[in-house]
């Protein structure tokens, strides 16, 4: 499962005047740069979006499919209907989130309600930075939709020549890059699908990256004196605050401390000290506890 | 939630309040138990209707005597959602296991409740009136006996309810029935919706209805007749109660009307010569009954009195009809008579006001035609139109407006004034006959001195003090209230200079200013930039809108605004406007953005609702004052000087304000709604003119957005429209849960239960 091909489009004034959807961030990065020209003309949603949307019909059902708009404009001139449009990306399961730079704007608002993505405006810049890189983390795979399907894919080895050969992809010298693992061909850049046979070609460590972005570790829930038998953290084995003593007289100092310092995986119950919950949510995006317990039955 | 005011166990639909919510039920209350009228302020959208309707209820339940609910709205639309919020509000009592037998029934015209499919095709109400009545009246039925089933059309629906009412049967069980419901079930009952609400208004405990079915005569002497003195009236969007009254009054003839009524006395005329070889003995019962007395002639059915007498019923005279009338052929020649008349007034060159009294003296030195007579001249023409059996009485319609205008030309004298205007616009020729009421005080009288307690309210009133003055009433209870907002959810900016630092204004002596109507136009395409979805913007009068909208056309005002939003117009012609709307919605809808150029006193300004994307911003270009060269208007101030001490400005500039407040308020629908008001006029940042603005608006009205030029309001509005797009988070600051409101009922009544306990 792999989030590779994100449609990000962008409106600034007018038709959508640039596409990229290359799985590889130097790629869209660099085409920003190149096309960040001037604008003119009238804005339209509809026409950008059934261009993304074009676009984003090849994509297999098992990549999440996602329009990012930063739209600068209030208003949008469109050649049709656009409820029509949002209809279809309703239908196709393409999730459009979008940042506004000005105002909110009632079909933008009702089309990111209807395709589950994110509607914000920005107040200042930083506030423009943080909307854009929430958006930044892909979204949970839904169970409806994730019916498992194999998806044939190939890991291919890295190169390093001392003579440059001609890549498949942009036909130009190169001495680095990476090998078909089924049609030899060389390859600049992963993930990508290679453009002889059209394997999809990705590193394992885009694998593992994207992972846990699909599969979330659940929130840990804070454990009440009455369940806290542990005695030590699972994951760093520190011990846990024991219960204090209640003293008949004295009971404000009890309520101050009503935590009991533990927080439950609801999947493993296993219980962890605060810091190894933010550790294991900001960080590792994995739960020791369930990686151990699932060993164990295996 | 369930709570205590005073004794009275009130159940409220809703988990949390409003404080002004719970402050509007005390002085409700306060009002109602003291017997008296009330006056009360809020905002709408702010659960106006279901705090009034809680509280009723809670008396109607709690109380001995059982008074009824009679709850006068202006629109179908709100009528209907006053009924589903009083049938929400049941369903929550039953919930709570209180067990009231109540029922609620709203009542409009046939043309919204007929399920007759015959008739309601019909496009027009007074069309569809004259067909069911075709299909209804008293002798129809009658003559439909003697011949064979199915020769003469009746209406099924209506035979059933009669049979099923002669048999004793209750015609609609207890319940709250929204319109659509009353004719839900009448289709399965096989039952009239329209009678059904009718005959079962005085067995219901709330009747909610438009404002006419009380207020004016023609209507309420059939709907309203049977209603006890201990009823609730109330009006709700009463802010423009004055003028519904004075309308109610009002008759204007024009040529055409005139044309019209000399066709159809001719063809009275052969009617009656037909009747006459036939069966004169009809027109012979009916000239004994009127020698006897009106009155026994009309103990009649309801369903054939087509139209009724357009004065108050007190100001009937109980007389007899006077002889020269009474023969049917001399009736009619009568009215020839009196049509002449008017015709030949019709043929002045100038304008002629003059009072009531001097009309009918002038009358009858031209025509002998006496004040006795021309009094009894509507009643008369009922009784005959029923004599005679006539149907189609839509024909009829310009006649009876004359004889309408007859009988109460005779009969009001004091607050009335006869204005004979023969030009449109000074130069076409279009005369028009103007009776005009000039007191409102007149048609609502009764109201007050009927029943015990009459409440109006409206978000807004104010200044408070005008309305008793203008309809001559006391009020118990005056109150306006607050309101409470989680985040100020609307922006007031009064702009009162042009970038260029010219000041604005509508004022005559600069409103066609290149400068001023080019700052105008700047207003409208810099909020056009910044500003989502939909702008509604307002200005004082067609004529103005149509002026301003030309020049902005020459200076390419409207090329710059177009590239943001469609624009589209408001015009006096209703069908046009309804269009324009649709399409307005549609373009807000799909992102496109639109412009509704409306005018304060049209269609749009009342009653139509710009909420969240349909008016993310409202701008008065100018003060919406009315036209002040109209005679009307200026025999209105006169009247008001001399009989209520109200001066013309103050009068003018009241109007002024509260139609600018009722224009702004078409925006803010409710808490969650947000959108900019912009007065665009120097003078709205006077005091004199704030101060005349409900207390909930002039509350957010900061010196900081008062006399701002239009770059420096623009900035304010960018930054507010981007705080308002944030996420908003329904943090209840501000809102009572039943805890806050029992704490503040204990602080209410400590003082004087402390007295009692000392006692």
């Amino acid at each position: 499962m792999l989030r590779y091909y994100i449609g990000w489009f962008m409106i600034i004034q007018m038709i959508p005047n640039f596409h990229l959807n290359a799985g590889n961030p130097m790629d869209n990065i660099n085409v920003l740069k190149k096309k960040n020209i001037d604008t003119d003309g009238e804005p339209s949603l509809q026409n950008a979006l059934e261009m993304a949307r074009s676009s984003l019909i090849h994509v297999p059902a098992h990549g999440s499919r996602e329009i990012l708009i930063i739209m600068g404009s209030l208003t949008s001139c469109d050649p049709g209907d656009i409820n029509e449009t949002i209809d279809n990306l309703v239908s196709e399961n393409i999730r459009v989130s979008i940042v506004g730079l000005a105002a909110e704007v009632q079909i933008c608002k009702l089309m990111c309600k209807k395709t589950k993505g994110t509607y914000g405006v920005v107040l200042n810049e930083a506030h423009f930075k943080d909307l854009l890189f929430e958006i930044i983390p892909p979204p949970p795979v839904s169970i409806v939709k994730s019916k498992s399907e194999l998806v044939v894919m190939g890991f291919p080895r890295g190169v390093n020549e001392s003579m440059p050969s001609l890549c498949a992809c942009h036909s130009k010298p190169v001495s680095g890059g990476y090998i078909c693992a089924r049609c030899n061909s060389k390859i600049c850049d992963l993930p990508t699908d290679c453009p002889i046979c059209e394997l999809t070609l990705v590193s394992s460590p885009h694998l593992a990256r994207s992972y846990h972005h699909l599969f979330p570790v659940a929130n840990f829930e804070e454990v009440p004196w009455s369940s806290a038998f542990t005695t030590h953290c699972y994951s760093c084995q520190m011990p846990f605050q024991t219960q204090p003593q209640v003293v008949k007289g004295r009971s404000n100092n009890v309520t101050s401390i009503d935590s009991s310092g533990r927080y439950n995986c609801p999947k493993c119950k296993k219980h962890f000290c605060i810091e190894c919950d933010t550790f294991i949510h900001e960080v590792i995006h994995n739960c020791p506890g369930c990686l151990s317990t699932s060993e164990n039955s295996t | 939630m369930k709570f205590f005011i005073g004794n009275l166990p009130i159940y409220f639909p809703y988990d949390k309040i409003y404080p002004e919510q719970y402050s509007y039920m005390v002085d409700l209350k306060k009002a109602i138990d003291a017997g008296g009228h009330c006056l009360l302020e809020m905002p709408s959208g702010t659960g106006k209707t279901v705090s009034l309707l809680s509280l009723i209820v809670a008396i109607q339940a709690n109380y001995k005597e059982k008074r009824k609910l009679i709850y006068c709205s202006r629109t179908v639309p709100e009528i209907e959602k006053a009924l589903a919020e009083l049938r929400n509000l049941i369903e929550y009592r039953t919930k709570c296991g209180e067990k009231d037998e109540y029922l609620g029934i709203g009542l409009t015209s046939r043309k919204n409740l007929c399920i007759n499919s015959s008739v309601n095709q019909e496009k027009w109400g007074k069309v569809v009136d004259a067909r069911c009545r075709n299909l209804t009246a008293s002798w129809i039925r009658e003559k439909s006996k003697l011949y064979s089933p199915g020769e003469v059309p009746l209406c099924n629906f209506y035979e059933k309810m009669e049979n099923d009412n002669e048999r004793q049967r209750m015609l609609i069980p207890d319940g709250v029935y929204t319109l659509e419901e009353l004719r839900e079930y009448g289709k399965e009952q096989g039952h009239c919706p329209y009678y059904m609400a009718r005959r079962t208004i005085p067995f219901a405990n709330a009747v909610i209805y438009s404002y006419h079915y009380l207020l004016d005569p023609k209507v309420a002497e059939l709907v309203s007749k049977e209603l006890s003195k201990d009823c609730i009236v109330v009006f709700d969007e009463a802010h423009n109660i004055d003028n519904v009254c004075i309308e109610s009054l009002s008759i204007d003839i024009t040529k055409p009307n005139l044309d019209a009524s000399a066709k159809s006395i001719a063809k009275l005329r052969d009617v009656i010569e037909d009747i006459k070889k036939k069966d004169s003995q009809r027109l012979r019962d009916e000239y004994d009954k009127l020698v006897e007395g009106l009155m026994a002639a009309s103990q009649e059915r309801d369903e054939d009195v087509y139209l009724s007498n357009p004065i108050l019923p007190e100001d009937l005279s109980h007389e007899a009809v006077p002889g020269n009338i009474r023969q049917a052929e001399h009736f009619v020649a009568f009215l020839r008579r009196f049509v002449e008349y008017l015709k030949t007034r019709m043929r002045a060159q100038q304008v002629v006001a003059e009072s009531p009294m001097s009309f009918l003296q002038n009358c009858r030195e031209v025509t002998l035609i006496e004040r006795q007579p021309l009094r009894f001249c509507s009643q008369r023409l009922t009784s005959l139109v029923r004599t005679l059996e006539l149907s189609d009485l839509n024909d009829y319609y310009a006649l009876h407006k004359v004889a309408a205008f007859a009988t109460l030309v005779a009969t009001y004298e004091a607050g009335f004034m006869l204005i004979l205007e023969p030009f449109e616009n000074d130069t076409i020729p279009n005369p028009i006959f103007h009776y005009a009421c000039l007191d409102a005080s007149i048609a609502i009288k009764p109201i007050f001195r009927r029943f015990k307690t009459v409440v109006i309210t409206s978000g807004t009133l104010s200044p408070l003090d005008m309305y008793p003055k203008i309809l001559n009433f006391q009020a118990a209870v005056q109150e306006s209230y607050s309101m409470t907002l989680t985040r100020n959810c609307f922006l007031p900016l009064v702009v009162t200079r042009g970038s260029d630092q010219v000041a604005i204004s509508s004022k005559f002596e600069v409103r066609n200013d290149p400068a001023v109507v080019r700052n105008f136009g700047q207003i409208l395409v810099e909020f056009s930039k910044i500003v989502p979805d939909g702008i509604v913007a307002f200005f004082p009068s067609y004529l103005y809108m149509e002026s301003i909208v030309a020049m902005w056309n020459d200076m390419g005002i409207l090329n710059e605004a177009w590239k943001h939003k469609l624009i589209f117009v408001e015009t006096p012609d209703a069908a046009e406007t309804s269009l324009a709307l649709e399409n307005y919605r549609k373009a807000c809808d799909n992102g496109r953005g639109a412009i509704l150029l409306s005018v304060a006193r049209g269609k749009v300004s009342e009653g139509i609702d710009f909420d969240h994307n349909y008016g993310r911003a409202v701008i008065m270009f100018g003060v919406p004052y009315q036209y002040t060269e109209s005679r009307i208007l200026k025999a209105r101030l006169e009247f008001l000087r001399e009989n209520y001490r109200i001066r013309e400005s103050d009068f003018l500039t009241f109007d002024a304000m509260r139609h600018a407040a009722q224009c702004v308020g078409r925006v803010l629908r409710g808490k969650t709604d947000y959108g900019l008001m912009i007065f665009s006029d120097k003078r709205f940042a006077r005091a004199d003119k704030r101060n005349k603005l409900p207390r909930w608006l002039n509350q957010f009205i900061t010196d900081a957005c008062t006399n701002l030029s239009t770059d420096m309001a623009l900035v304010t509005a960018k930054k507010f429209l981007r705080t308002m797009a944030q996420p908003f988070e329904r943090d209840q600051l501000g809102v009572w849960s039943v805890e806050d409101v029992e704490r503040q009922e204990r602080s209410n009544v400590g003082v004087g239960g402390r007295a009692a306990q000392f006692n």
